[in-house]
């Protein structure tokens, strides 16, 4: 009696394990760069691994997707007027409280964005998995959400021109950003949740820097030249924080060399019970 | 013989469950179902080979198959030796008869699309050549035949007449949407002959290889069904190919969009105004497109139901016979507390679960509120966590437990002769009566209106067990606050032999010793 109904049980998974529907596709789109001087990019990914890097000067911008289908949806809308361009990939139906399956989490992007033209970039993913080289590029400004989301970017390269703001939402999210030297911001601002957030400020720009950090209960660590001069006014309650190579007057930390170095950083940090470090680096 | 048996056994459930989709189209039906026991025994697909170059260089023949999981298969032929990516795998005499016969095969390569080079390699044995390199061809044979080709047909080129009124339409004036138009280019593919008629507002379809030639202008937009478009002219509208590529020549100019379903936009030089896209199907031969959800087959959905339902009953018996083995007395206990106090065990379980999202968010709270606490925090929520599976899972085992005891009981009371009736026999009897709930969904799910009835039923069924099974776990601490299941009787009336073994009406039950009473005080 036994075998004969655990056969059963076999033949039946392996008959409908076979059956299981493949939803996955891939989808590309680019447009070749036609003279534009400018392009707004706004990124709007759901789940998954995502990569964004500089593409060739032929190429304004190249989006490479595989998808679930059945699930989500390829977004790419260009505007000539105005040269605004929405890429990524948007849940289909009503939005719904949903843990991505192993399949979503397989999907992936690849982004590349012209390196001669002022971009604007405005980026939101979700659970997400995303590694963004943006040294290179001619970014003017940088808008980045994140959610449950492991985000690393990068300033390998020093940005082709001055950007005005450099701005992170990280929620339940691992944030690194290296490089932010190169970048030539002249405003960082965060908003970190209860994630663990990693800020280099080196590299090799001369832009001095205006930095706003609200962090609420996650793990924050400042990387800082130190060859720039870095003032701190902290705003926080149950932190304990008494970082190397400061002095303090009040709720301000100033480094040895604030006042005497050719670029400055300057610090606005307010938190609760966010973990602090600092870090000093070349 | 026996086993033959079996065998048939176990694809009977395929059988049954093909039951309700047999019907007016027995023929179709029935080689479906072939094909599917087929798939069984096929083996997993290879990758596929959407493009391919052929090199000639000084010292070197090369022969590149681009695959479609990024990855590419390399033959070279050079100083004696064959290479596989770069491998060395085979030797060959320097002009003697194989590299003649390779420098012929990369030759013929250059011309033919991807499909017949793989078929070439797969098949490629050179005549008269030594043993050795006849070892070496049997390499790039067995090296080609880890790879799979898209089954492109190409037509022979002609002008589709359009549609009449009401007839077949594929839009491609926006190309905006793909997704939204891949079912009508799929269905396009599918019908892809001769004999096809479709409209393409302003604009025209073909069957077949397409092309406009250098200084050529052209207007209008062009839907190329199973052929590749060759551009090195101009077409001022959009491009659409199914079932091939778009070649992008130098000089060609398109100032619209461009499309290519199921295959590559070849960028050798030109330009587009517009957008260049591709959308494929990943992981099934380019012309055999995957059903999804919306139009499998009652019988696939069946199957595949089936299979997420025995998946489920296997893990919790798996999970359920852990519990016996390793937490049998508590188990046990949540049991009893199913039995005795079901309604005050689903009241619990319905308090509990509205209680549950306000009590995680105190106890973050009050962490937080506290510096050791915010230390603690990490493992609080995930220990908050588990606890709250484990009371879900707990009591959802121990109310299929006690489903299988009370029948097992019942039937033993009435003179049934149980063979063994132990813990491990009540779960699978519960589990099973829970699973027959949901199989009713499985069979019958597909069956309009009736189908999401059912399904409601089974879902609605499951919550109020697995309520009252969170409710008892919650009741009984998971098992540990024993005297809980024996409230309303005494302690000694609570064990099972006394419950069910002990008559308790009629001659034996007066024959019964009496239970001694209280002691008085007095």
């Amino acid at each position: 009696m036994t075998r004969p109904v655990l056969l059963i049980g076999i033949g039946t998974l392996l008959v409908a394990g076979t059956a299981a529907a493949q939803s996955m596709h891939a989808y590309s789109t680019m447009r070749q760069w036609h003279g534009e001087t400018r392009l707004t990019t706004t990124i709007d990914f759901a789940a998954g691994t995502i990569r964004l890097a500089p593409a060739d000067e032929s190429i304004l911008y190249r989006l490479t997707l595989e998808y679930d289908q059945e699930r989500f949806h390829p977004v790419s809308q260009y505007v000539t007027d105005g040269h605004r361009v929405t890429l990524g990939l948007k849940p289909v139906g009503e939005w719904s409280l949903r843990v991505p399956s192993q399949q979503q989490l397989g999907q992936s992007a690849s982004i590349a964005l012209s390196p001669v033209v002022d971009l604007g970039l405005d980026a939101t993913f979700g659970a997400v998995d995303a590694e963004l080289e943006l040294g290179g590029l001619q970014l003017t400004t940088l808008a980045l959400r994140t959610g449950a989301s492991r985000v690393v970017v990068r300033f390998s390269e020093r940005n082709k021109t001055p950007c005005r703001t450099a701005s992170f939402a990280a929620g339940a999210a691992e944030l690194k950003v290296y490089g932010l030297g190169n970048s030539r911001c002249r405003e960082v601002r965060l908003e970190g949740g209860v994630g663990s957030v990693m800020l280099d400020f080196t590299g090799a720009g001369t832009t001095d820097s205006r930095v706003h950090l609200m962090m609420a209960a996650g793990e924050l660590t400042l990387r800082l030249p130190r060859t720039v001069g870095v003032r701190m006014a902290i705003e926080k309650s149950l932190v304990r924080f008494e970082p190397k190579g400061f002095t303090r007057r009040g709720n301000e930390y100033f480094s040895a060399n604030y006042g005497r170095t050719e670029r400055s950083i300057e610090v606005e940090l307010t938190t609760s019970f966010a973990g602090l470090q600092v870090e000093w680096g070349d | 013989m026996r086993s033959h048996n079996y065998v048939a056994l176990a694809l009977l459930p395929s059988l049954l469950l093909a039951g309700p989709s047999f019907g007016h189209d027995r023929v179709g039906e029935d080689s479906r179902a072939f094909e599917l026991i087929r798939s069984l025994f096929r083996r997993a697909p290879f990758p596929l080979a959407h493009t391919h170059r052929a090199t000639f260089a000084p010292g070197h023949t090369t022969l590149v198959l681009h695959l479609d999981n990024n990855s590419e298969l390399r033959l070279t032929l050079a100083d004696g030796r064959l290479f596989i990516d770069d491998d060395p795998v085979g030797v060959y005499l320097p002009g003697g008869g194989l590299e003649a016969a390779w420098h012929d095969l990369v030759a013929e390569a250059a011309r033919l699309p991807t499909p017949a080079v793989v078929h070439l390699l797969q098949t490629w044995s050179p005549d008269s050549v030594p043993q050795g390199e006849a070892r070496t061809a049997k390499s790039v044979r067995e090296a080609a035949e880890s790879v799979d080709a898209p089954v492109f047909t190409t037509s022979r080129p002609q002008l589709l007449d359009p549609a009449g009124p009401g007839g077949f339409t594929i839009d491609v004036g926006d190309l905006t949407d793909p997704v939204s138009l891949e079912p009508l280019l799929r269905q396009a593919a599918r019908l892809a002959s001769a004999a096809l008629r479709v409209s393409v507002p302003e604009g025209t379809a073909y069957l077949g290889d397409f092309s406009v030639g250098s200084g050529e202008v052209v207007e209008g937009h062009f839907l190329v069904l199973k052929g590749t478009a060759d551009m090195y002219g101009s077409l001022r509208g959009n491009l659409v190919t199914v079932d091939g590529d778009v070649v992008m020549h130098p000089g060609a100019i398109v100032t619209g969009d461009v499309l290519a379903y199921n295959g590559q936009v070849v960028a050798l030089g030109g330009e587009v105004t517009g957008e260049i896209r591709t959308l494929s199907p990943l992981g099934s031969p380019a012309a055999a497109v995957a059903p999804d959800v919306q139009t499998l087959s009652p019988l696939v959905l069946a199957l595949r139901r089936a299979a997420g339902l025995a998946g489920v009953f296997f893990t919790l018996g798996v999970i359920g016979f852990g519990m016996v083995i390793f937490a049998r007395h508590n188990l046990e206990v949540v049991s009893d507390t199913v039995s005795n106090s079901f309604g005050r065990s689903f009241l619990v379980g319905l308090i509990g679960q509205l209680l549950v999202l306000p009590t995680f968010g105190m106890l973050v709270v009050g962490l937080i509120l506290s510096v050791v606490g915010v230390l603690l925090l990490p493992f609080a929520v995930i220990v908050f966590g588990l606890l709250a599976v484990l009371a879900v899972l707990v009591g959802f085992l121990a109310v299929a437990h006690a489903m299988g005891e009370t029948y097992t009981r019942r039937r033993m009371a009435l003179g049934a002769t149980i063979g063994s009736p132990n813990s491990y026999r009540y779960l699978l009897i519960g589990l099973g009566a829970v699973s027959t709930i949901w199989l009713a969904w499985v069979v019958f799910g597909w069956v309009p209106v009736a189908g999401q009835v059912i399904q409601a039923a089974a879902i609605l069924m499951t919550w109020l067990l697995g309520t009252v099974g969170f409710g008892a776990a919650l009741l009984s601490r998971a098992g540990a606050r024993e005297q809980f299941s024996g409230r309303l009787l005494p302690p000694e009336a609570m064990t099972d032999e006394y419950l069910w073994a002990t008559p308790q009406y009629g001659v034996s039950a007066i024959k019964r010793p009496a239970a001694k009473p209280p002691k008085s005080d007095s």
